[in-house]
């Protein structure tokens, strides 16, 4: 006669319970998931904190100051230093960011970075971290702002490749701090030296107050850069083109970073009184044109491939203009 | 054109008066047909040709004063008269087709001599096209801003500014 083997519950929520504490605690070790949990709460995240930003770069250094409000999706930064940058403003509401800059008088408006329209940006970030094509190691931990943290390094492959690590806090996985490191030996750190995750930031802080006679504009492609840095953005794939020939009295303006499909693009703006061109350059492949030109809503498009960069020359010029552009760029 | 796609439908199609489906249709025709795309070309530069030409209006009351001088002319024997009236009347009704044919004439006579312009490369269907049309986009609204674009990017600090949004928002491993 068989016996049937009674287990005490209780006993029985405790060894399911160990076990759950014990594969928590294997799985919050692995560097990868401790990243994709803290880029999970970078989405939903509440504190109030002072931000330090520390760039050194052939031999000089800057530094810059900001207070950030964060409350779930919604997000707001106050520039405090350098002086000239006091009074700017960036509000995320989760629908729209906005930044105020006081000096020229100006609200820049784009997609929200913590809404929908960044999902595809995630999604792509997600992938290259469990794709198994990005090192990530575990390093012993520290303390940043007072706050016991992971420290996580991560290199993409490549001799190109920029070496990120993140201090990541063991409690909330809020990002506090990240050092980047490029190839050339500039260093960006980035770092909470407050953080109160008890402050929880009122209604205010996410509605943009700016003076009356402020003009609002579309940043389609976020903040310009410039042209040093769009170069910095472009090591990535072994660096910026730049055209040798540019039409009469045709000079740089500005650069653009912005993603197209989870996918980096650089652009650079050129013109002169009378009009405009727009250097595209990406990795994203691009839909090959007849011809390797067209003309679209009163703008002449003209595509080309070099080293596996698609770059893609529009401006309401002549396509013959435009290609004798495109066929000038170099690195 | 030896084609199913008749003249009446790229005129409709230069027009913009073809339905969105009909008029991707006559796009996706013009890749592949070389002749209805030579001709779409054509059609282009004489209509900006035409578009240079300066109007012509009459009054309001033309048509009554024509009508007024009409019944007062004097009587011309029956066949000068019916031939007086033919040239007129028929003139009149067909002024403004002669005045297009002849817009037309000058038009190909000015299209022959003037230095030609590249002929347009054929369009790449819809579909293709809609990866570069947020590029086009774009563009234009930096070619509408630049110089406001250029007064922001010499301000100092904005990188730091725009680091900071993408740390705090997780968007830093973007590479």
């Amino acid at each position: 006669m068989s016996r049937a083997v009674s287990i005490s519950p209780i006993r029985l929520g405790v060894a399911i319970a160990a076990t759950l504490a014990i594969a928590g605690r294997a799985s919050a070790q692995d560097p990868r998931e401790l990243v994709l949990r803290s880029l999970a709460a970078s989405e939903s995240a509440t504190y109030t904190g002072v931000q330090v930003i520390s760039e050194v770069a052939r031999g000089r250094s800057r530094e810059s100051r900001q207070r950030v409000f964060r409350r779930g999706n919604q997000l707001r930064i106050e520039s405090v230093a350098p002086s000239g940058a006091r009074g700017r403003v960036v509000v995320d509401d989760g629908v729209t960011t906005r930044i105020y800059l006081p000096g020229p008088g100006l609200v820049l408006q784009s997609e929200s970075r913590l809404g929908a329209a960044a999902r595809p940006l995630r999604q792509r970030q997600e992938r290259e971290l469990r794709s198994g094509r990005v090192a990530v190691t575990l390093e012993p931990p520290e303390s940043v702002a007072g706050r016991p943290a992971y420290v996580v390094a991560i290199r993409p492959p490549g001799p190109r490749a920029r070496l990120r690590r993140l201090w990541i806090d063991r409690e909330t996985f809020v990002l506090l701090r990240v050092r980047e490191e490029w190839p050339d030996g500039r260093i960006l750190l980035t770092e909470f030296t407050e953080i109160d995750y008890q402050a929880v930031p009122p209604d205010s802080a996410f509605h943009l107050e700016v003076p009356p006679g402020t003009q609002e504009v579309p940043a389609l492609f976020g903040m310009p850069i410039t042209l040093q840095r769009a170069r910095l953005e472009a090591q990535r794939w072994g660096g910026l083109f730049t055209p040798s020939y540019l039409p009469p009295r045709f000079r740089f303006r500005a650069a653009f970073r912005f993603h197209h499909e989870g996918e980096p693009v650089v652009v650079l703006l050129y013109g002169n009184r009378q009009g405009s061109l727009s250097l595209f350059q990406t990795r994203l492949p691009m839909p090959p044109l007849p011809g390797g030109a067209i003309a679209m809503a009163g703008v002449s498009v003209v595509q080309g491939v070099r080293d596996g960069i698609h770059l893609t020359a529009i401006g309401a010029l002549p396509s013959e203009e435009l290609r004798r552009v495109l066929d000038s760029v170099q690195r | 054109m030896k084609c199913d796609v008749g003249s009446r439908q790229l005129e409709q199609y230069l027009d913009g008066r073809l339905a969105a489906g009909a008029r991707d249709a006559i796009e996706e025709h013009l890749v592949r047909c070389a002749a209805c795309a030579r001709y779409v070309a054509e059609a282009r530069r004489l209509r900006s040709l035409l578009a240079t030409l300066p109007p012509r209006e009459v009054g309001a009351d033309f048509e009554m004063r024509l009508a007024s001088r009409l019944a007062q002319a004097p009587r011309a024997s029956l066949i000068a008269a019916w031939w007086q009236r033919l040239r007129f009347y028929g003139a009149w009704r067909l002024m403004p087709t002669m005045a297009a044919a002849g817009a037309v004439v000058a038009g190909l006579l000015l299209a022959t001599f003037l230095p030609r312009q590249p002929a347009a490369p054929p369009s790449p269907s819809p579909a293709a096209l809609a990866p570069l049309r947020e590029f086009v986009e774009g563009h234009q609204t930096l070619a509408a801003q630049s110089e406001i674009v250029e007064r922001v990017v010499h301000l100092p600090g904005l990188d730091a500014l725009e680091t900071s949004l993408n740390v705090t928002s997780g968007l830093h491993l973007t590479d």
